[in-house]
C-alpha cells in the first residue's frame, strides 16, 4: 500500500467531513477500493 | 435590510398574519398571555431550522420536538399548524431572499426552506426550553457543566466522529474475518493430522488383510460361494417382501375399482329411471321424441287458436252492445231520461245505462284476460317442449358417459389388475421356491466350511469394510481442506492469504481511524477556541463585573471565575451553585457565543420570554449591548415581551434611551 493511496483516502475523508451531512456510502466505497487494492498487491 | 414574516394558519393564528422586523435594532414582539408570541417564535424557528430534506439529525430532532417545531408521539399535530386547518405556511422574506415552509397538520412537508440550518435550534434562540438553560438548570440529561456537545454536535467534529465510528466498525468486521481465517487454518491443520492418522490405520489394515489371505487357501472358494448364497438369500427375502407389498397394493386397487363399478351401475339405473319417468302431453320416456312433440304442439296450438277466435267473436258482440250503450250514455249527458229508441216505450235512465256499461266492460275485460292467458299457453308449450328435450338429452348423455366409464373400469379390472395380481402370485411362488433351495444349499456349505473359517471370514470382511470407510474419510477431509475459503467483500481467499491481506487492511484502517479521530479533536479544539474567544469579547462588552474567565476548559467543561467579596478576588465557581439570575446571564453569554461561532450567516437571534427574569440593571445592560450588536452586525434580534393590556400581538422597535 503506497503512502500516496492512504493520503488520497484521508483527503476524501476531509472532503466528506466538510459536507453538511456525511455520505457513509462514499466512505464505504473508499474502503472497498482500498481492500481490493491490497488484495491485488498481496496476490501478485 | 428588513424582514417580513407571513404566517398562514400557524399555531393560534387562523388565516393570514403579517409581521415586519427591522434589522439593526431590537424587535419586541408584544402580546398578552395566549396572544400568539409562541406561534411567531415557532414559525421563525421552523423556517430557519427545518432542513432542506426534512431530516433532522437525531440530536437536533430532540431539540425540534422540545421547541414545538416537530411533532412527537404525544403531540401528533406537529405543534405547529392551526388545529382547524389542513396545513400551515410560513414565508420569511429578507431583502430579496424568500424562504417558504409549508407543512400539513399531520407533519407531512409540502414545501421546505432551502437555506435553513438545523443548528439554529441550538445556537439561535434562548428560551426556557432551549438546551443551554435546561442544562444549566440541570433539567437536561447532560451534567450542567458538560459542553462537549457544543464543540462536537455543532462542528465538523461530529462528521469526523461519524466517519471514525464507521471505520472502527469496518475494522471490527475485518478482525472477525481474520479470526475466522485463523480458525479455518487451525481446523485444516487438525484435518491434515486426522488424514495422516487415517493413512497410518489404512496401511495397518492393508497389512492385516495380506496376512489373513493365505489362511483362506483351500476353502476360500467355499467361503466365497457361501457369501454369494447368503447375499442371494438376503436379496430374495427383500424381493419377496416387495412382491407381497405389490400384491397387497394391487388387491386394494382391485377392491376400490370393484366398488367404483357398483356405484357406476347404480348411477346408470338411477338416470335410466329418471329418463323413463319424464312425461309431457301423454308421452313418456323414450317416446318423447321431437317429431311427435312437434305434431302434438301443432294440434294444441290449433285448438287454442280456435278457442281464442271464438272468444274474440264473443268479445266483438259484447263490444257492439257496449258501443250502443256508450252512445246512449253520451246522448243522455244533459237529460235525466228519454224513451227507448228501439221500442219507443219505457224510460232510459242515465244510472241504469251506467250500470249496464260497467257489466259489459267487466265481461269484455274477463274475455280479454282469457285470450291473453290462451296466448301465453301457446308460448308455454314451446318452453315445456324445449325443457323436456333438454332434460332428456342431458340424461341420455349422462347415461352414455357412465356406460363408457363402466367399460373403462371393467377393462381395467379384467385386463390390468387381475392379470397383475396373477403375475405377482406366480412371482411369489417362484421366489419362495428359490429361497427354499438356497437355504438348503447354505446349510450344506456351512457344514463343509466349519465354524473357525467362518470366524476368519467375518474378521476379513470386517477389515475390508474398515478399509473402505477410512478411504472415504480421507477423501471427505481432503475435500474440506481444498475448499476452505474466506469470503470478504465478495472476494474468495485462501485462509493464509486472507490473514496476510486482512493484517495489512487493518493496519491501514487503524491509521485512518487515528486520522479521523485526530481531525475530530482538532475541530473540537478549534470550535472551543473560537467559542472561548467570543465569550471573552462578550464579557468585556457586557461588563458583568462579578464574572471573569467564563470558558470551556480542556475537557470542554464550563469553567467560571466569580468575584468573591470576602477575599476581594476571583474564585472558581461551580455551575450548579450559580443563582437563577446568574444562570440566565451565563446562558445568554453562551447562547450569543454559540450563534457567533456556528451560524454567523443567519442574521437572527431570538430571546423568548427570558428578559423579564433579569434584574433591571442587568436587563438594561443587555438591552444596550444587544442594540449595539444589532447595529454593528445588522442582526435582527427578536425578543418577546408579555404585556398586560389586551392589545393584539404587534412588533415594536426598541432603542435604549
Amino acid at each position: 500500500m503506497k503512502k500516496k493511496d492512504i493520503f488520497s483516502i484521508k483527503k476524501q475523508i476531509d472532503i466528506l467531513a466538510n459536507e453538511k451531512r456525511v455520505d457513509l456510502n462514499k466512505i464505504n466505497n473508499e474502503l472497498s477500493t482500498l481492500f481490493k487494492t491490497i488484495v491485488k498487491e498481496e496476490s501478485e | 435590510m428588513n424582514a417580513s414574516l407571513v404566517l398562514k394558519d400557524i399555531g393560534g393564528f387562523k388565516g393570514k398574519k403579517d409581521f415586519s422586523f427591522e434589522s439593526g435594532s431590537l424587535n419586541l414582539v408584544e402580546a398578552p398571555n395566549s396572544g400568539g408570541k409562541s406561534s411567531v417564535i415557532k414559525a421563525i424557528l421552523g423556517v430557519l431550522s427545518v432542513p432542506h430534506d426534512g431530516k433532522f439529525e437525531p440530536y437536533l430532532l430532540k431539540e425540534a420536538k422540545m421547541l414545538g417545531v416537530k411533532s412527537d408521539d404525544l403531540n401528533t399535530q406537529e405543534g405547529f399548524v392551526n388545529i382547524h386547518s389542513e396545513y400551515g405556511e410560513v414565508i420569511l422574506t429578507i431583502g430579496e431572499d424568500k424562504e417558504i415552509y409549508k407543512v400539513q397538520q399531520n407533519g407531512t412537508y409540502l414545501e421546505l426552506p432551502k437555506h435553513s440550518d438545523q443548528r439554529f435550534l441550538l445556537s439561535g434562540i434562548l428560551s426556557n426550553d432551549t438546551k443551554i438553560l435546561r442544562q444549566l438548570r440541570h433539567t437536561d440529561d447532560e451534567e450542567p457543566d458538560d459542553f462537549h456537545w457544543a464543540v462536537t454536535k455543532l462542528s465538523n467534529a461530529k462528521n469526523y466522529d461519524e466517519i471514525a465510528d464507521f471505520i472502527i466498525n469496518e475494522k471490527d468486521n475485518a478482525t472477525k474475518k481474520e479470526d475466522e481465517a485463523k480458525n479455518t487454518i487451525k481446523r485444516t491443520k487438525n484435518l491434515r493430522e486426522e488424514i495422516d492418522q487415517h493413512r497410518k490405520d489404512l496401511e495397518q489394515i492393508t497389512n492385516e488383510l495380506s496376512r489373513l489371505e493365505p489362511k483362506f487357501k483351500g476353502k476360500s472358494d467355499f467361503i466365497s460361494k457361501r457369501k454369494g448364497i447368503a447375499n442371494s438369500i438376503e436379496k430374495s427375502n427383500k424381493d419377496l417382501i416387495q412382491q407381497h407389498a405389490n400384491l397387497k397394493q394391487k388387491t386394494d386397487e382391485l377392491k376400490a375399482k370393484e366398488n367404483e363399478l357398483v356405484k357406476i351401475n347404480k348411477d346408470i339405473n338411477s338416470f335410466e329411471n329418471e329418463l323413463e319417468n319424464l312425461e309431457l302431453f301423454d308421452l313418456k320416456g323414450k317416446n318423447l321424441n321431437p317429431k311427435k312433440l312437434e305434431e302434438i304442439k301443432k294440434k294444441k296450438i290449433s285448438d287454442i287458436n280456435e278457442q281464442i277466435t271464438s272468444l274474440k267473436d264473443i268479445r266483438g258482440e259484447i263490444d257492439g252492445v257496449y258501443n250502443l250503450y256508450y252512445l246512449a250514455q253520451t246522448n243522455l249527458k244533459d237529460r235525466d231520461f228519454t224513451k227507448c229508441p228501439l221500442c219507443n216505450e219505457g224510460n232510459l235512465t242515465f244510472g241504469k245505462i251506467e250500470i249496464k256499461l260497467k257489466e259489459l266492460k267487466q265481461k269484455k275485460d274477463s274475455i280479454s284476460n282469457e285470450i291473453m292467458e290462451k296466448s301465453q299457453n301457446i308460448k308455454l308449450i314451446d318452453t315445456q317442449i324445449s325443457d323436456i328435450i333438454k332434460n332428456k338429452e342431458n340424461l341420455e348423455r349422462k347415461i352414455s358417459d357412465k356406460k363408457e366409464e363402466r367399460k373403462f373400469t371393467s377393462d381395467l379390472i379384467e385386463k390390468q389388475l387381475r392379470s397383475a395380481i396373477n403375475q405377482f402370485n406366480e412371482t411369489i411362488t417362484g421366489l419362495s421356491n428359490k429361497l427354499e433351495k438356497e437355504q438348503k444349499e447354505l446349510q450344506e456349505l456351512i457344514k463343509i466350511i466349519g465354524s473357525d473359517d467362518e470366524e476368519l471370514n467375518r474378521v476379513y470382511t470386517e477389515k475390508e469394510k474398515q478399509k473402505g470407510t477410512l478411504s472415504d474419510k480421507i477423501t471427505i477431509k481432503q475435500n474440506e481442506i481444498d475448499s476452505a475459503k474466506i469470503e470478504i467483500n465478495q472476494v474468495s481467499l485462501t485462509p493464509d492469504l486472507a490473514i496476510q491481506i486482512l493484517s495489512k487492511y487493518n493496519e491501514v484502517l487503524t491509521e485512518l481511524i487515528g486520522f479521523a479521530k485526530e481531525m475530530a479533536d482538532k475541530q473540537r479544539q478549534a470550535a472551543a477556541d473560537k467559542f472561548n474567544n467570543t465569550i471573552k469579547i462578550l464579557m468585556n462588552e457586557l461588563n458583568f463585573e462579578e464574572f471573569r474567565d467564563v470558558k470551556l476548559n480542556k475537557e470542554f467543561r464550563l469553567y467560571i471565575e466569580r468575584f468573591d467579596p470576602k477575599t476581594d478576588g476571583y474564585v472558581p465557581q461551580l455551575v450548579s451553585t450559580l443563582s437563577t439570575s446568574e444562570k440566565l446571564t451565563i446562558a445568554l453569554i453562551l447562547q450569543i457565543a454559540l450563534k457567533e461561532t456556528y451560524i454567523p450567516q443567519i442574521p437572527f437571534l431570538i430571546l423568548d420570554d427570558v428578559m423579564e427574569d433579569f434584574d433591571e440593571d442587568r436587563r438594561n445592560k443587555i438591552y444596550k449591548y444587544l442594540s449595539n450588536k444589532a447595529k454593528e452586525e445588522n442582526w435582527i434580534i427578536i425578543l418577546t415581551k408579555l404585556v398586560e393590556e389586551k392589545k393584539p400581538i404587534h412588533v415594536v422597535n426598541w432603542s435604549p434611551t
